[in-house]
């Protein structure tokens, strides 16, 4: 190493880069031998954040290695059968589920901790900064910004004027000696931070006390769920009954499922049409509670528990028609799912068939030929997807129908969730976006003047961005007429 | 629904199509002479930090700027016509989309959601930062580094077979993908130029030789042992994700087909989860395992030989583990290229939709990126420490490389942990949970910690000089592999696969 090189090697970060509010000496100087405010002292230690983050880093390197399948401990019980320390270490440590093992849960709570302490230790400090701040020039040492004493006419009542243009908060606790201060906020932005930490971290608590979420597969031809099973890590499952938050019970019918493509393989949407249904206890379905049609980002909300769009099953070979039937005496029409060469009993001595399917009819798009049975006779007709009124324009009939689409018949899988904590957590985000805001991007500005004999004294201080508060500081100066370096 | 043209003969969807072929055409020669203006820029930054007389500034400022501006004329160009992809495969499958749709689906498809693009966005975004870095401070020393990863990470993006853009799948198709994905790959990019500027401070401030080796090998052990896993270290056996290949209908010429490589996924026992199927490559897991052990080893010598400054047996050390690494990366290539059909062992069920045969193959593939990144900067160790004096000297003031190491990673500190929150969010919406340890949300806050230990030992505790630095470019592995590795299938198979690969 040259010389010349180690010259250049820098004594410390700038002032500014390291936090004052860290820089303070703790409150009480004095050794205490009492356990309570050792224990206390321990969990507001730096050291104790580090080796929380060091040792997290490494849990979670291993976590996303060891079992990375997520496989259940019923699997790994066979996997490892022959082996029992190995079976041994997974069961102790909770392995198969590394990531709410006690000893993952006791590295978090002993971050919580930390974050708690070291909360509770800062918040009298910053509030120590921020309401009692050295205000006279001289008492100030260390400065970045500062301008020694300068003849100048202009006069501290002028001065403090011009300061407050600027919108900073003026005071003049005697006689020359002005202390202007504007965003003393800011040094609240990293308490915030870390409080909005803390929040999300219990919200992820009581979320784990609170919430479930399991799965329910309904098939989609007006299909019902009354319960969803969760199945947990462990490889035990629970059922859970469909209630609302008030304990009433309900269930949710599918009435259709649609697995749209772009090309086969290439899913474009999976949507599932839902309604929520009172439950009376019996066959009868009940009052219409909610109904929506849900896609994967767009879940439905009823009764504090959320359905979302998570799977499907398809529940037989081959496909069937989507059709809907009109009936003109009552004005009502009927989705129907059938198959080829199903009767439709429509009414007494009258069905109806589906028997082809052309995928474009004579350059008219898909569609489907009908038969019509009425006591033995039969006639035929053409149903086409891209007219629905096609039908009921062209046929005087009682029923009418309209084709939709011809897909297998499938279940579509719900996820079923209920999380209270949603609540909590969101406001920890958006406390955090807050923190984070005033932390990094807004600052606490400091001016200090002294007038005494026709002399101007200057001195400046930012908590954090010293350059853009440097040009500040730069421009007050060329507006004072005072010499900048 | 009446009379509307739908399939692939209507007239006005003809041009339409033309349209976009077109703006693609024009958007990949954009992308070349974005490369090529980034090449003459590492030139000309090269140049001028080798030969100091030489007045090239400007000139390297300017071609590295132009090279931007075309590489944002070329994702321009990649957004608009992956908007226009989505809306033309809606229509011509008979979806009627109002005004609002269309301007919906126009941008719903950035440019960063398959491996191509990603790694095209994300030498952007670094090179963007780096020019405010330039322009704010004024560092062009940082400018060879910049442009150099910038031409990695696009060349990178060359050797991904699967470049055409297919309308998302739908658990992409949201606005959150907007904001998290985009402010998680520039947090990235920031955090790769902090650990340029810390191994550049590093350096400067004559930090002994052993000291660089022994952290640069210690990374690099590091991250082969993440790419190979567990088997790697118990078993010297290297394992990777064969590819399928199958053809699909090109978006663009009705009824030509494109050949497509896929990571071949099989079933997990007992569940219905597919995850990737991983095989052995044999005879590369040894050279691998040496190198890793070696590195380890030249790590270790060279720690205990800091006092002196420098050791030749550590760079032997480290010289032999890159021969290993040399040879096993070229064996890997050579296996690769001249792969047999894979036979999948019997009793393993293969995820439904995907067919054999299964072969090794260059596509999409992971692995051979991050070996060859290893690879990349052992030998830029192994060569400037041979050169260091004369470089340092070249350097500017190390105080001003610390402080933005510092500013960097606190412009990308907020922009991670926002993106993460945000991409917990959006899971909360779309799946029912905030968080659920997926591997790329997990490494995506072991990142964060790590930098939260930074910040930490560096704001309140104080820290500074080497440190703080050496905890910056160590940092520099978990970006990566958080960015890349994640795919690799060791981890498990999360949701954040871009898109097919």
């Amino acid at each position: 190493m040259t010389a010349a090189a180690e010259e250049l090697v820098p004594a410390g970060p700038p002032g500014s880069a390291v936090s004052e509010v860290a820089q303070l000496p703790p409150l009480s100087e004095e050794e205490s031998h009492f356990l309570v405010e050792r224990v206390w002292r321990f969990f507001c230690s730096l050291k104790l954040t580090l080796a929380n983050l060091l040792l997290l880093f490494l849990a979670m390197i291993a976590g996303t290695f060891v079992n990375p399948q997520n496989d259940s401990l019923a699997n790994i019980e066979r996997a490892f059968a022959g082996r029992g320390a190995l079976l041994g270490a997974y069961r102790t440590f909770e392995l198969y589920d590394l990531f709410h093992s006690w000893w993952f849960t006791l590295l978090l709570t002993s971050l919580a901790l930390n974050l708690i302490a070291c909360s509770f230790e800062r918040l009298p400090r910053i509030y120590y900064l921020v309401r009692y701040p050295e205000r006279r020039l001289d008492h100030v040492v260390g400065l970045r910004f500062r301008v020694a004493a300068t003849a100048s006419a202009i006069d501290a009542e002028a001065l403090g004027e011009r300061l407050r243009q600027r919108r900073y908060r003026v005071q003049a606790p005697e006689e020359g000696v002005l202390f202007a201060e504007r965003g003393r906020y800011a040094r609240f932005g990293v308490w915030v931070v870390h409080i909005s930490l803390l929040l999300i971290l219990g919200g992820g608590v009581y979320g784990r006390l609170t919430a479930f979420e399991g799965i329910a597969n309904v098939r989609q031809d007006g299909g019902i769920a009354a319960s969803f099973i969760q199945r947990n890590p462990d490889g035990s499952m629970f059922k859970h009954r469909l209630v609302d938050e008030r304990g009433r019970p309900f269930v949710v019918q599918c009435t259709d499922f649609r697995l749209k493509e772009f090309e086969p393989g290439r899913p474009k949407a999976f949507e599932s049409d839902l309604i929520a249904l009172e439950d009376l206890g019996n066959s009868e379905p009940g009052r219409e509670l909610a109904r929506a049609t849900i896609t994967v980002n767009h879940p439905l909300r009823y009764g504090g528990l959320t359905f979302y769009q998570a799977s499907y099953q398809q529940l037989e070979e081959g496909t069937r028609a989507k059709v809907t039937m009109f009936d003109r005496a009552t004005g009502k029409s009927r989705d129907l799912l059938v198959a080829a060469g199903e009767p439709i009993r429509a009414a007494e001595g009258l069905t109806y068939q589906l028997v082809d399917h052309n995928p474009d009819f004579a350059g008219l798009g898909p569609a489907v030929r009908v038969v019509r049975s009425e006591d033995g006779r039969e006639s035929s007709f053409w149903v086409f997807t891209r007219d629905a009124q096609f039908d009921r324009r062209n046929r005087d009939d009682r029923f009418s129908f309209s084709f939709e689409r011809l897909a297998p018949l499938y279940a579509t899988g719900l996820q079923i969730a209920r999380d209270p904590s949603t609540p909590v957590v969101y406001s920890g985000c958006f406390l955090l976006f807050l923190g984070i805001g005033i932390a990094f991007y807004t600052s606490h500005k400091r001016i200090w003047a002294q007038v005494r004999d026709g002399k101007l004294a200057l001195g400046g201080a930012s908590h954090r961005n010293a350059e853009a508060f440097g040009r500040e500081f730069d421009t007050l100066c060329a507006e004072l007429g005072l010499p900048r370096k | 629904m009446t009379g509307r043209p739908l399939g692939y003969n209507g007239g006005v969807e003809e041009v339409s199509l033309g349209s976009v072929e077109g703006l693609l055409s024009f958007g990949a020669a954009l992308r070349v002479a974005a490369i090529g203006t980034y090449a003459a820029a590492f030139v000309s930054y090269a140049a001028r930090l080798a030969v100091q007389k030489l007045k090239l500034d400007r000139a390297a400022t300017a071609l590295a700027a132009l090279g931007v501006a075309t590489h944002t004329a070329y994702l321009v160009t990649r957004w608009i016509a992956a908007g226009q992809i989505e809306i033309l495969a809606r229509e011509r499958t008979g979806d009627v989309l109002s005004g609002y749709d269309r301007f919906w689906f126009m941008v719903s498809h950035p440019p960063y959601t398959n491996l191509f693009d990603a790694l095209n966005f994300v030498a952007w975004a670094m090179m963007v930062c780096y020019l405010i870095i330039e322009r704010k401070w004024g560092l062009r020393v940082v400018g060879v580094l910049a442009v150099a990863l910038a031409l990695v990470a696009m060349g990178e993006a060359s050797l991904v077979t699967d470049k055409q853009i297919e309308p998302l799948v739908p658990a992409l198709q949201s606005y959150w993908i907007l904001i998290h994905v985009g402010m998680l790959f520039v947090s990235y990019s920031l955090f790769t130029l902090g650990a340029a500027c810390a191994l550049l401070y590093l350096v400067r401030t004559g930090t002994p030789t052993a000291l660089l080796g022994g952290v640069q090998a210690a990374v690099a052990a590091l991250l082969l042992s993440l790419i190979g896993g567990v088997k790697l270290l118990t078993q010297a056996t290297f394992e990777m994700a064969p590819g399928w290949q199958h053809q699909i209908q090109s978006r663009l010429h009705a009824g030509k087909l494109l050949d497509v490589t896929t990571a071949v996924h099989v079933m997990v026992q007992g569940s219905e989860k597919a995850v990737k199927f991983l095989t052995p490559v044999s005879g590369v897991g040894p050279f691998l395992l040496a190198a890793v052990l070696l590195f380890i080893a030249g790590a270790i010598v060279y720690f205990r030989r800091r006092e002196e400054g420098t050791s030749a047996l550590g760079y032997r050390l480290i010289l032999s583990g890159f021969a290993a690494l040399t040879f096993g990366l070229l064996l890997l290539v050579y296996r690769i290229v001249n792969s047999p059909e894979i036979i999948l062992p019997a009793e393993v069920q293969l995820a439904p939709g995907e067919h054999g045969p299964f072969k090794l193959s260059l596509a999409s593939n992971y692995a051979l990126g991050l070996i060859a990144l290893v690879w990349g900067s052992t030998l830029g160790f192994l060569l400037t420490a041979l050169f260091r004096d004369r470089i340092a000297e070249s350097l500017p003031d190390p105080r001003k490389l610390e402080d933005i190491t510092y500013r960097v990673i606190i412009a990308g500190w907020p922009l991670l942990t926002i993106g993460i929150v945000m991409g917990g969010m959006w899971a909360n919406e779309a799946w029912g949970r905030f968080w659920g340890w997926d591997p790329k949300e997990t490494w995506a806050l072991i990142t964060w910690v790590v930098y939260a230990g930074y910040l930490h030992t560096r704001i309140t505790m104080g820290w500074s000089g080497r440190r703080p630095a050496a905890i910056a470019v160590f940092a520099f592995a978990v970006v990566v592999f958080t960015f890349m590795g994640v795919n690799l299938g060791l981890t498990g198979e999360g949701l954040h696969t871009y898109g097919a690969g």
